[in-house]
């Protein structure tokens, strides 16, 4: 059985929609087809300013990292983006280990995040 | 004096990652690893153990691998065992830069990166139809 949900939230804003992914559990080898099926839906919605609110996510391994890498361009290409925004320690420091920081926003609140999209994403020195 | 390693025997499917990782943390506390420790020696076993669901055994169900689990005076080893096809170190390349990655819309390939990234040392070994992945942290 698995220990992975993700729930979704849409957050509406004067000039733009973001769809909200509030993950809980394991993201691991097994889980992350459940994420890469949300991120689908979402496309195939129209929503391309994809946020992951990690508050509840205690793991993830690089297959649910690749879930990123595989959308991130297909999402900007489209004008939006993926951002990510409180995420426990230990699941930061995975993301941090492989230079994710450097790839897209990783921000401490949802809040921090949310203001982000009204920016194009330019990597920090 | 090392101890008897401890083993796990579990079908290899992507549904039995959960419970590897488990006995790795259980055995990696009980050698008196960190906590940083031990997260990386999980996340090193779940994504070797991944790669044997993945690409030992092609996602084919029916086949299964063991993890044993060792503690030395020096070392807390994970040797993790199966029959699949074997892992040739030869041919492994580095992943590109991450920027790279993402315009080529890789979903895979940071898994022995990462196992390097978080152990002090990661073999591969063959004999006959028997494979393994050792993996070690120093105590």
């Amino acid at each position: 059985m698995s220990n992975f949900s993700v729930g979704f939230r849409t957050h509406v804003a004067p000039e733009r929609e973001v769809r909200v992914f509030d993950l809980t559990g394991e993201l691991d080898a097994h889980t992350a087809a459940e994420l890469e099926a949300a991120f689908q839906k979402a496309l195939a919605d129209g929503s391309y300013n994809l946020l992951i609110n990690g508050t509840g996510l205690v793991y993830i391994s690089s297959a649910g990292l690749g879930v990123f890498m595989a959308y991130l361009e297909d999402v900007r290409e489209r004008g939006g983006d993926i951002k990510i925004a409180a995420l426990q320690p230990n699941v930061f420091t995975v993301f941090d280990l492989l230079g994710f920081p450097f790839l897209l926003h990783i921000t401490e609140t949802e809040d921090e995040a949310l203001e982000r999209f009204a920016l194009p994403y330019e990597p920090e020195a | 004096m090392p101890r008897l390693p401890h083993r796990l025997n579990v079908p290899a499917a992507t549904a039995s990652l959960e419970s590897v990782r488990r006995f790795v943390e259980a055995h990696a506390r009980a050698a008196g690893l960190n906590d940083a420790q031990v997260m990386q020696v999980v996340l090193a076993v779940d994504e070797a153990a991944a790669n044997i669901v993945k690409h030992a055994y092609g996602g084919e169900s029916g086949h299964a691998f063991t993890v044993a689990a060792r503690t030395t005076t020096e070392q807390f080893v994970i040797r993790l065992l199966h029959d699949g096809n074997a892992f040739d170190p030869a041919r492994y390349r580095t992943p590109p830069p991450l920027e790279q990655a993402a315009q080529e819309r890789r979903k895979g390939g940071l898994g022995v990166h990462l196992m390097h990234r978080l152990m002090d040392d990661v073999a591969f070994r063959t004999s006959g139809t028997r494979s393994e992945v050792r993996l070690s942290k120093k105590r």
